[in-house]
């Protein structure tokens, strides 16, 4: 298409068609009166302002009287209280009466005036003739005095015991470094209960490890009896759950097995020796070898094989090879705070606070899907939700939706042992259309 | 120039605080800045917005900077009218045009009535679409072409009024015209005359 002479024409008269309405001339002038007197007003204060600025000095304690260059301390002495008070409280009205449209119609530039106005007031009184000096010397007395009473503490605190005036207390160093708490052991759970997690008579947290076995060729699994005596001792005599038979003997010896005494209290109870995980009551030393009790080979207890109680080589307790474990000094055992807990070993379970809704994708709503999801996720001792698996789901993203729902909830995490422990929990999520 | 030194007069006089100088000089302005907001920024209620601040701004005693009026470099109405564009373009950016968005702008914006409704909704609907066509343009090649078709300045005020060259202000305003009639084809061929010749 060509636009010649013609087309401009058509375009000019197309764009003669766009109207716009005429001006609300009265309503605008009457408007911009108000705006122009109020702002005249305000110039006019400015200009006092910065009238007054230029006699009056910084900081309401300091005034020039009457324009004379004659320095007064304060104002006090020239105006009573219940005046300047009522001079001052009409001054803020004024000006709040005078702003409060201009502050109404353009918040930000009215606080950006005022700013650049105090600004005007601040610099005026600075440069006047020895106000400078004046702050300066004021800020160095300020600074010095606090100098000088920090030294002087400080000198006095040294002198105190330099001066010996406390005979009974002798400076030996500064202590830098607090001990962190000790990490208290697991009471429970020892070699007995879960043999592999409990610690044991060393320091720090290690597992230990071995175990043993024995038995005396009998057909009957071993019977169900109580533990002997744990020692890290070489073994003399192995356990047998029969009673002794010899009478009278010259050195009477007591069964023991090889393990670490602190994951075995001593067993005080009226009992034949035995398995203490075995479920046979007929008294039988086991199927295994070498005169322990279980089906094990060696002198200890249960179907591993050596000196020690359980599964496992060597002596000890806990599986694998023989090794010592360690839970803290005088503990029973102590557990691995750091593993995530079933419900049923935390001594107090998490509690959910909040557990927010999943939402219906759309997808699922157009399929009229309902079901439930079960989540299995670790409440964790931080109170973060992780590890969210799905164990049964649902299609058209309601799974998902799901899981993301169980990130948000909020609990108090479990303890176990006065300290928060990460949890498995199992959570169902019921997606109903109703 | 009698007339040009009055208005300096005026502003001064406005400046001190007399009240009449200011509405002597809004009488003669305020029309014309008004219809230049409100083509540029589309509502009635920010042209009327923008048209009080650029007065009240004329008559802030000035910082002595370069910025103020002065009566040989120009004309105070392309003055007034550069102060409005000056404000429009910072409204306009401000606002990234949410104003279109407003019903009651919409209302505002509609041409004067006519008796016939017929021709009242086709010369409705032919304003709104090159309003729009308006507005589509680049702010540059917008003003340009407002200042030129619709407030009939000449090229060298144009100039005067967006700070620009003569020059460039030509070769915005034929960018404008260009886009114009691509964007108003339709309006403008002959299959479209019938709405021309409708409104005529």
């Amino acid at each position: 298409m060509s636009f010649g002479e013609e087309g401009e024409l058509e375009l000019k008269s197309l764009l003669e068609t766009w109207r716009v309405p005429v001006a609300p001339a009265a309503a605008l002038r009457a408007r911009l009166v108000v705006s122009y007197r109020q702002q005249f007003a305000r110039q006019k204060e400015e200009q006092e302002m910065d009238g007054f600025a230029a006699t009056k000095n910084f900081g309401a304690g300091l005034a020039l009287a009457g324009g004379a260059r004659e320095f007064h301390l304060t104002i006090l002495e020239h105006e009573s209280l219940p005046r300047r008070l009522a001079a001052q409280i009409g001054e803020v009205a004024r000006e709040s009466r005078l702003t409060r449209d201009e502050f109404k119609r353009d918040p930000i530039g009215f606080a950006g005036r005022l700013v650049a106005a105090y600004a005007v007031v601040a610099r005026r009184a600075l440069a006047e003739e020895n106000v400078g000096y004046g702050l300066t010397a004021a800020l160095a007395v300020v600074l010095a005095a606090t100098f000088a009473f920090v030294a002087l503490d400080h000198t006095r605190s040294r002198g105190l015991l330099a001066d010996g005036l406390r005979d009974d207390v002798a400076f030996i160093g500064m202590i830098n470094e607090v001990p962190k708490e000790q990490t208290k052991p697991d009471a429970t759970g020892a070699g007995l209960a879960s043999a592999g997690h409990g610690g044991g008579q060393k320091e720090k947290f290690e597992r230990p490890g071995g175990g043993g076995g024995g038995g005396r060729l009998e057909d009957k699994p071993a019977m169900n009896g109580k533990l002997p005596q744990a020692t890290l001792q070489q073994q003399v005599l192995a356990p047998d759950p029969h009673p002794p038979t010899i009478k009278n003997p010259s050195l009477p010896t007591a069964a023991t097995i090889q393990a670490d005494p602190v994951l075995f209290p001593t067993d005080t109870r009226q009992l034949n020796y035995g398995d203490p995980k075995s479920k046979a009551t007929e008294l039988s030393s086991g199927t295994g070898t070498g005169n322990g009790i279980g089906e094990g080979r060696g002198g200890g207890v249960g179907e591993g094989n050596g000196t020690g109680y359980g599964p496992g080589e060597g002596f000890n307790t806990g599986g694998d090879h023989a090794k010592i474990g360690g839970g803290g000094v005088g503990g029973g055992g102590g557990a691995d705070y750091e593993k995530v807990f079933n419900a049923k070993d935390v001594s107090r379970r998490a509690a959910i606070i909040s557990r927010p809704e999943p939402l219906y994708t759309e997808e699922a709503r157009k399929n009229q899907l309902t079901g439930t999801v079960v989540l299995r996720l670790v409440l964790n001792a931080n109170g973060t939700v992780t590890n969210v698996v799905a164990i049964s789901r649902l299609p058209d993203g309601l799974t998902e939706k799901a899981m993301e729902a169980a990130r948000r909830i909020q609990f108090t995490p479990a303890e176990k042992d006065g300290r928060r422990v990460s949890q498995y929990a199992t959570i169902n999520y019921n997606f109903n259309i109703y | 120039m009698p007339d040009e030194n009055r208005e300096e007069l005026l502003l001064a006089r406005a400046r001190r605080g007399e009240e009449a100088a200011l509405l002597s000089l809004y009488e003669r302005h305020h029309a014309q800045m008004f219809r230049f907001a409100c083509r540029l920024l589309d509502s009635a209620q920010t042209a009327e917005d923008v048209v009080h601040d650029c007065f009240l701004d004329l008559v802030r005693a000035p910082p002595a900077t370069s910025a103020d009026f002065d009566a040989a470099r120009g004309t105070l109405r392309n003055y007034l009218l550069g102060m409005v564009r000056h404000r429009a373009l910072k409204t306009f950016r401000r606002t990234a045009r949410e104003c279109e968005l407003d019903e009651d702008a919409s209302e505002r914006r509609c041409a004067p009535a006519r008796d016939e409704p017929l021709e009242r909704l086709l010369e409705n609907e032919l304003s709104e679409v090159v309003r729009r066509a308006v507005a589509e343009l680049p702010p540059l090649q917008m003003e340009t072409l407002v200042l030129f078709e619709y407030e009939e300045l000449s090229l060298a005020e144009v100039a005067e009024v967006v700070g620009a060259d003569v020059s460039t202000v030509k070769a915005r305003l034929f960018r404008a015209r260009r886009g114009l009639k691509k964007t108003l084809a339709p309006y403008l061929s002959p299959c479209g005359a019938e709405a021309l010749a409708l409104k005529n």
